[in-house]
């Protein structure tokens, strides 16, 4: 069962595009980075797993790390479409 | 530090050049000593013109830091950083913000009270007499 986390990540030095960041990431099913620090990750590792994969790059850096699983059933706001789109694709490819 | 680009680098060489006009001015002034008035006028103007820029720049860097600097191409390229997925970057398109058209319509129009309004605690289920 897949589900969608809140991942936000501030790291000194850390790029919001950093490769190292990248790969950790691209292990999910799919991501959206919809601020220079936040992300929407489509995934079937629960926080733990994600914590294991994210901690190291920011504590190493002194920065910090806030992982959430979301109900995406419940949203409002205003953002961009693309946004939107992300999580209603993400929400028809439940595995 | 250089401040070529965006609204704010801009009005900076503006009031870079306005520094260099009053300047003048006063050299003009000074040496030749002629049309005191005016020249006290037009640096009255400069200076009140200055101000204002320095104020707009302020005002603009404080709401929006990351894009002051930035030239148009520059602030769309910044936000289609920002909205990036694992398959890359979004279209130009998709960066329009709006409201999820597949939930609930709401409608914003909450009166101040509404919006003062304290959340109130759900009563917790009464706990068992012997426990």
């Amino acid at each position: 069962m897949a589900d969608i986390y809140h991942i936000y990540i501030k790291a000194p030095g850390l790029a919001s595009d950093d490769p190292v960041l990248d790969k950790r990431l691209n292990t999910a099913l799919d991501w959206i980075r919809y601020g220079d620090q936040c992300w929407l990750v489509h995934t079937t590792s629960d926080a733990a797993k994600w914590y294991q994969r994210l901690a190291p790059i920011v504590k190493a850096r002194g920065g910090n790390l806030f992982i959430i699983k979301l109900d995406p059933t419940k949203r409002q706001g205003w953002m961009p479409k693309s946004v939107w789109k992300w999580i209603k694709d993400a929400r028809s490819t439940q595995i | 530090m250089k401040l070529k680009g965006g609204i704010v680098g801009r009005l900076s060489i503006l009031g870079v050049v306005a520094m260099f006009v009053l300047l003048g001015l006063f050299l003009v002034g000074a040496q030749w000593k002629i049309g005191e008035v005016m020249i006290g006028v037009a640096i009255g103007a400069l200076l009140i013109i200055a101000l204002a820029i320095g104020g707009a720049m302020l005002w603009y860097a404080n709401k929006h830091p990351e894009t002051a600097l930035m030239e148009g191409a520059e602030v769309l390229v910044h936000k289609q950083l920002q909205i990036t997925t694992k398959m890359g970057i979004v279209d130009e398109a998709m960066l329009e913000p709006s409201v999820d058209e597949t939930m609930p319509v709401i409608e914003v129009k909450a009166t101040q009270s509404d919006l003062d309004a304290l959340d109130v605690p759900k009563s917790l289920p009464e706990a068992p007499a012997n426990g």
